[in-house]
C-alpha cells in the first residue's frame, strides 16, 4: 500500500475545479487555535446541512411512532378495550409468567446464533469465488441472487413444503442413500433447521454487499503487491481480507439486527402460528401475535423494546469488539 | 373530535399527540371521513377473501349505486391473513371503515369493544334464519347480520374408497369409534400414501364433540368445556396418528389445514372433516366426487352436535356518520334477491329465505348438494353459536398448538387439556 | 453484460500473464493446476446454481400447470401447458395487473431516488465529517432500525392520516426522502470509509469544499455502494407487503405485493394458478432492474483507476 502517488492526478479535476470556484484556501496553515476552532464549527456546520433530511425524518417521522411505542409498552394498550398505565408490569410478566416469550427467545437466539454466521460464510466465500474473475461472473451472480427475490413471496409456503416435506426433494435426495426421512418441515425438532436453511439461501444480499466492498478495493493495491512478490494467499489476507472487514462489519452487524427481527420467511412457512408446537415462533412473530392476534399493542410494544435492548447491546459489543479487527482506510 | 387531535397535533410534543390520539381513540365517539352532506355519500365497505370474491361483490355493490344514487361505495378488500391486521388498524386509529365483514371468532371482541353500530330496525331481518340471526347479536343488540352459514361435516372421497374397495359408511348412526377403525382400515388397504384420513384441530371439531358430552363451548364468558372432555379429544386426534388412521405427527402437521393440499383434494386420502362451503374446493381440487357426511356421535343417545355456523356478519362501525346509509348498503347485499343471485353462496350458503328461492337453481352443484345436506341435517343440528366472547379469536391457535404438543409426545392429552383450558380462560374475557 | 465478464476475463489474463513472466516454470505448474481447478469449480457454480434456480423453475411450471392439478401433479415438468393462469391473473382483478405494476413502480422509483439522495448526504456526513455529538447521533440512526415494524404500525397510521397521507403514495415514499431507512446510511457510510482519505485531503488542500468533495469524488467513487442502495431497496419496496397493504387500502392505490395476496384466501377459494402466474410476471422488474443494476458493482475504482 504505498502506492498513494496513484490517485491525486485522479482527484485533480475536481481540486482544481474546486479552487477555480474560489473556495477558501489555506486549511493547513491554520497554526492558530482560534482558526481551528473556526474550522471546526465550520465544518460541524456542514455536516448538520448534510444530515438535514435525516434529521427532519427523525422529528417528524421515524421518533413519534418510535417514543409512542415507547410509551405503549408501559400501559396495556388494547386495540379494542379500554387500557390504561401499568408501569414495569409487562416487562415483569414477560420474564416471569410468560413461557412463550422465553421460548421465542430461545428460538430466535438459536436462528441468529446459527443462521448468521452460516449465512455470511456462504455469501463471503461465493463472493470471493466469483469476484476471482469467473467466466459468466454476472449470470452466476443473478441465478444465486435469486432466491433473494423470492425470499419473501407466499409462494415460499407451498416451496418450502415441496422441499422439506415429508415426500419432498430433500427426502428424495436422501432416498438415494437409503435413508428414509420425515417431514423436516412438520416436526418440531428440525422445522427451526428448515428455516434456517431457507435464510441461508437468501444469501444474495449479503453477497452482493461483498461484491460492491471488494470491487471497491483498489486494484492498484494488489499490482503493487504482486510486484512485491506477494503470493495469493498473501494478498488475501493481508489486502483483501483486511481492507474488507469494514463491509465484513457492516454485514455482521446488520445481518444480526436482521436475524433477531426475523418474521416475514417464518411467518409464511408456518402459517403464522409458530407451528409446529411453537418449534418456530420467532421473536418478531410474538410481538405480531400478541398486537395483532390478541390485540394486546402494550405488551407488543413491551416485547418489541426489550428487543431494542438486546439489539442494541449486542450492536454495541460489536462495535466495541470492530475496534480489534476492523480496518479503516480512512485511519 | 379530529379537529380537536389536529390540535394536539400543532401544540404538543408530536409524540404525545399521537398517544392523546389514542386516548381519544379508545374513548371512542367522533366521526370517521366521508361526505355527510344528503346526495352526496361515500362509504367504505371492507372485506377479506379471494379474487373471486371481490369480483361479485363488486358487481353486487354495482347494482347497489345504481339503485341509491348519490351513494358511492369505496371497497377495501385484502386476503384474510392479513384482514385484521388493516382493520384492528383502523379501528385503534378511529378510522374504520362504515361498514366491514368480521367472522364469528373476532365478532364478539369488537362488538363489546364499541366498535359496532346497533343496526336493530335498521335491516331489515323477517325473511333470515332466526336462530342464525341471534349469533350477530348481543344483550339483545343486533351488531351484525350473518351472510349465511356452513356447518362442520365429515367429507369423503368416493374414489379412495372405491380403490379400497370399502363401502361409505352409514353416517346416521356411526360413532367416534367407528369413524376411527374405518380410517384406519382405510389406511391399510389402500396403496402406500394414503390415508384414511387427516387430522383436524379444529375449534368446531372441539364444539360438536364436546356438545354430544353435553357440554357448552363457551359459557359466562369462560371456557364451558370440561378438561376431561378436552383430554379425550386429545387423545382421540393421538389414537388416530398410533393407529394408522391418519398420517404421522409431522406429516400432519405439514398438511396443516390447508384446502387446496388436503389429502382429499389431492386423492390421498379417504375422509376429513370440512366446512360445506370447502365441498367445491375439494370436489375440483381432487376431480372426485365427494360426498358429505354426519359428524359421528359419542355413541351416548345425546345429540349429535352438528351446528349451523354463520359464515360471517356485516357490521357497521359505530364510528360511521353515515350509519343509515350503511345499513342500506348491509340491507341490500343481505336481503335482495339480486344481489344473491351475483354473490351465490359465496359468504356461505343463504340463510334468508327469499334469497334463497330466488338463487337455488343457479348455485354450483356442490352448494346444492351441501345446501340439501343442511336441510337433512336441520333437525338435529343445535342452535348456532352466539357471539363469542373477547379473547375467543385465540383459542383455535391454541387449540393448534396444544394439539401438536400432544402429536410429538411433549405432553399427555391430559397435561395438554389441563393447560389449555387454564391458559384459554386467561385469554377469555 | 457481457462487456463485462469481457473486462474480468481481460483483466485476469492480464495478471495471469504477469505472474507467469514473473516466476518460471513452477508458476506456470501451478498456473494449469489452477485452469484444471477452475472447470471444477464451474461444475461446482453450476450445481449449486440449480439448486437456487430450482424455486424459479417451479414456479414458473407451476404457473403453466391448469390450476386443477398444481397440487395433485408433483413433478417439476407439467404434463399440458397452458397460459390460462397468465390470462386469467392479468385480468382477474379490479384492474388489469398492469395497473398494481405501476403503482408498485411509482412508489419504488421515488423510494430509491430518496434513498439515494437522502442516505449518502447523511452516509458522508457521518464518515467524512466531525460534529458535536457523532456518536450519539450515529447510536441513534442505527438504534431507528432496531424496533419491529409492526409495533409502530399503529401510531405511524395515525400520524400518517393526521397529515391526511392514507391512501396516497407519500408515506412510502416521503420518508425516504427523509433518509428514515438507516440501513442505508450505514451502509455508505461502511463504503465511504474504505476509501482512502488522501482523495478527499488532497482535494482540500486544493481548496475544494465538501459538497465538491462529496459529489464530485466520493460519490463516483462509491458507484457499487450506490448501486447496491438502489438494487435493495428497489426490490425491497417492490416486494414490500405489510406498510403497503396499511397505508393503501383503496384497491385503486393497490401494489403487487398486496394484489397478489387477493388471489389467496385461506377458507379454500385460492387462485393459485393466477397467483403463481403473475408471481412470475412480478419477478420481471425486479430481476431486470437487478441485472441492469448489477453492471454498477463493477465500477468505482476498479475501473475508474485502470483508465
Amino acid at each position: 500500500m504505498t502506492d498513494i502517488q496513484e490517485r491525486p492526478p485522479q482527484a485533480d479535476p475536481a481540486a482544481a475545479q474546486a479552487s477555480a470556484a474560489g473556495t477558501p484556501p489555506g486549511v493547513v496553515t491554520g497554526h492558530h487555535t482560534a482558526q481551528i476552532k473556526k474550522r471546526r464549527r465550520k465544518e460541524a456546520l456542514i455536516a448538520h446541512l448534510f444530515l438535514a433530511p435525516w434529521f427532519v425524518g427523525l422529528i417528524a417521522i421515524t421518533s413519534i411512532p418510535l417514543l409512542a411505542s415507547l410509551y405503549l409498552s408501559f400501559t396495556d394498550y388494547h386495540l379494542i378495550r379500554d387500557w390504561g398505565w401499568v408501569g414495569f408490569d409487562n416487562y415483569r410478566v414477560m420474564f416471569t409468567e410468560d413461557p412463550r416469550f422465553i421460548k421465542a427467545l430461545v428460538n430466535t437466539s438459536i436462528y441468529v446464533l446459527v443462521s448468521v454466521p452460516l449465512q455470511l460464510t456462504f455469501a463471503l466465500a461465493l463472493a470471493l469465488v466469483l469476484d476471482r474473475g469467473v467466466r459468466g461472473l454476472s449470470i452466476y451472480r443473478s441465478v444465486y441472487y435469486l432466491p433473494s427475490l423470492l425470499g419473501s413471496s407466499v409462494a415460499i409456503a407451498i416451496l418450502w413444503r415441496k422441499v422439506f416435506g415429508a415426500d419432498g426433494l430433500f427426502n428424495e435426495f436422501l432416498g438415494f442413500f437409503g435413508y428414509e426421512g420425515t417431514s423436516w418441515v412438520g416436526d418440531p425438532s428440525t422445522a427451526l433447521g428448515t428455516l434456517v436453511v431457507l435464510n441461508v439461501w437468501t444469501f444474495g444480499s449479503p453477497m452482493v454487499i461483498f461484491l460492491a466492498g471488494l470491487r471497491q478495493i483498489p486494484p492498484s493495491y494488489y499490482e503493487a503487491a504482486s510486484i512485491d512478490g506477494a503470493g495469493t494467499m498473501r494478498q488475501f489476507f493481508s489486502i483483501t481480507l483486511p481492507l474488507l472487514t469494514p463491509i465484513i462489519f457492516f454485514n455482521l452487524v446488520l445481518q444480526l439486527i436482521g436475524a433477531f427481527q426475523s418474521f416475514t420467511q417464518a411467518y409464511v412457512v408456518s402459517g403464522g402460528n409458530g407451528s409446529p408446537a411453537d418449534s418456530t415462533l420467532f421473536y418478531t412473530m410474538y410481538v405480531y401475535q400478541k398486537g395483532f392476534n390478541s390485540f394486546e399493542m402494550g405488551y407488543a410494544s413491551a416485547m418489541a423494546w426489550v428487543l431494542v435492548l438486546i439489539i442494541a447491546v449486542l450492536t454495541a459489543v460489536n462495535f466495541l469488539m470492530s475496534k480489534y479487527w476492523v480496518f479503516y482506510s480512512d485511519k | 373530535m379530529t379537529t380537536h387531535t389536529k390540535h394536539l397535533t400543532r401544540r404538543v410534543l408530536p409524540a404525545l399527540a399521537v398517544v392523546g390520539a389514542m386516548t381519544l381513540t379508545a374513548c371512542g365517539g367522533g366521526d370517521s371521513g366521508g361526505g355527510g352532506e344528503d346526495g352526496d355519500i361515500t362509504l367504505r365497505v371492507a372485506w377479506w377473501g379471494s379474487d373471486h370474491r371481490q369480483r361479485i361483490t363488486e358487481e353486487a355493490i354495482a347494482k347497489f349505486e345504481e339503485q341509491n344514487e348519490g351513494i358511492t361505495i369505496q371497497p377495501e378488500y385484502s386476503t384474510f391473513d392479513s384482514y385484521y391486521d388493516q382493520l384492528t388498524t383502523q379501528v385503534a386509529s378511529n378510522d374504520a371503515p362504515d361498514v366491514f365483514a368480521v367472522e364469528i371468532r373476532r365478532f364478539g371482541e369488537l362488538a363489546r369493544g364499541g366498535v359496532m353500530a346497533d343496526l336493530g330496525g335498521k335491516v331489515d331481518t323477517g325473511d333470515l334464519n332466526e336462530e342464525l340471526l341471534e349469533s350477530g347479536a348481543i344483550d339483545g343488540t343486533q351488531y351484525g347480520i350473518p351472510t349465511g352459514a356452513n356447518a362442520f361435516a365429515i367429507m369423503a372421497n368416493t374414489k379412495v374408497f372405491e380403490d379400497a374397495g370399502l363401502e361409505l359408511p352409514d353416517d346416521t348412526a356411526w360413532t367416534w369409534e367407528d369413524y376411527l377403525e374405518l380410517s384406519a382400515e382405510l389406511t391399510e388397504v389402500s396403496d402406500s400414501g394414503v390415508y384414511g384420513t387427516q387430522i383436524s384441530n379444529n375449534d368446531a371439531w372441539l364444539r360438536v364433540f364436546s356438545a354430544q358430552q353435553g357440554e357448552e363451548f363457551y359459557t359466562d364468558g369462560q371456557l364451558g368445556i370440561t378438561e376431561e372432555t378436552v383430554t379425550d379429544w386429545f387423545q382421540y386426534q393421538l389414537d388416530q396418528i398410533d393407529q394408522g388412521a391418519s398420517p404421522d405427527g409431522p406429516r400432519s402437521v405439514e398438511i396443516g389445514s390447508n384446502v387446496e393440499t388436503s389429502l382429499i383434494a389431492t386423492n390421498t386420502g379417504g375422509m376429513g372433516m370440512w366446512w360445506t362451503n370447502q365441498l367445491g374446493t375439494l370436489s375440483s381440487g381432487s376431480g372426485e366426487n365427494v360426498e358429505l357426511l354426519r359428524m359421528p356421535n359419542a355413541g351416548n343417545g345425546g345429540s349429535g352436535g352438528m351446528f349451523l355456523q354463520p359464515t360471517m356478519f356485516w357490521s357497521v362501525s359505530g364510528n360511521s356518520a353515515q350509519q343509515d346509509a350503511a345499513a342500506k348498503l348491509v340491507d341490500f347485499l343481505v336481503n335482495d334477491p339480486e344481489a344473491g343471485a351475483i354473490q351465490g353462496s359465496d359468504r356461505g350458503l343463504p340463510m334468508n329465505s327469499s334469497v334463497l328461492d330466488a338463487v337455488r337453481d343457479g348455485l354450483p352443484e356442490e352448494d346444492q348438494k351441501s345446501l340439501s345436506f343442511l336441510e337433512d341435517i336441520s333437525d338435529e343440528t343445535d342452535t348456532p353459536p352466539t357471539a363469542l366472547p373477547s379473547g375467543a379469536g385465540e383459542i383455535p391457535n391454541l387449540l393448534t398448538r396444544y394439539s401438536e404438543e400432544v402429536y410429538f409426545g411433549r405432553m399427555t392429552p391430559a397435561e395438554a387439556a389441563a393447560q389449555f383450558v387454564s391458559e384459554a380462560n386467561s385469554t377469555l374475557s | 453484460m457481457t462487456s463485462n465478464h469481457d473486462t474480468d476475463r481481460g483483466g485476469l489474463k492480464v495478471k495471469d500473464a504477469d505472474r507467469a513472466g514473473l516466476n518460471d516454470t513452477a508458476m506456470a505448474r501451478v498456473l494449469l493446476w489452477f485452469r484444471g481447478r477452475r472447470v471444477f469449480t464451474h461444475i461446482g457454480l453450476i450445481l449449486f446454481g440449480l439448486v437456487m434456480l430450482y424455486p424459479l423453475l417451479w414456479m414458473v411450471s407451476s404457473s403453466l400447470k391448469p390450476e386443477d392439478v398444481i397440487f395433485r401433479e408433483q413433478g417439476l415438468i407439467p404434463t399440458s401447458i397452458t397460459f390460462d393462469n397468465f390470462v386469467a391473473g392479468w385480468n382477474a382483478l379490479r384492474h388489469p395487473f398492469s395497473h398494481y405494476m405501476f403503482n408498485s413502480a411509482i412508489i419504488t422509483a421515488g423510494a430509491v431516488i430518496g434513498n439515494l439522495l437522502a442516505c449518502s448526504l447523511a452516509a458522508y456526513a457521518f464518515a467524512r465529517l466531525e460534529f458535536p455529538f457523532k456518536k450519539f447521533w450515529f447510536a441513534v440512526m442505527l438504534g431507528t432500525i432496531m424496533l419491529p415494524l409492526h409495533v409502530v404500525l399503529v401510531p405511524q397510521y395515525i400520524l400518517f392520516s393526521e397529515l391526511g397521507w392514507i391512501n396516497t403514495f407519500y408515506p412510502l415514499i416521503v420518508p425516504k426522502f427523509l433518509a428514515t431507512d438507516a440501513f442505508f446510511i450505514f451502509l455508505m457510510v461502511q463504503f465511504i470509509r474504505t476509501l482512502p482519505r488522501d482523495l478527499d485531503e488532497a482535494a482540500l488542500i486544493d481548496g475544494a469544499g465538501h459538497w465538491r468533495i462529496f459529489s464530485r469524488i466520493i460519490i463516483p467513487l462509491s458507484t457499487p455502494a450506490l448501486a447496491t442502495t438502489a438494487i435493495f431497496t428497489f426490490i425491497w419496496t417492490w416486494n414490500d407487503f405489510l406498510s403497503q397493504l396499511i397505508f393503501l387500502t383503496n384497491p385503486d392505490m393497490h401494489t403487487v405485493p398486496v394484489a397478489l395476496r387477493t388471489f389467496l384466501d385461506s377458507s379454500g377459494d385460492s387462485s393459485w394458478g393466477p397467483m403463481f402466474a403473475m408471481s412470475v410476471i412480478a419477478l420481471g422488474p425486479i430481476f431486470g432492474f437487478f441485472l441492469a443494476g448489477q453492471k454498477y458493482l463493477v465500477r468505482g475504482i476498479a475501473t475508474s483507476g485502470l483508465k
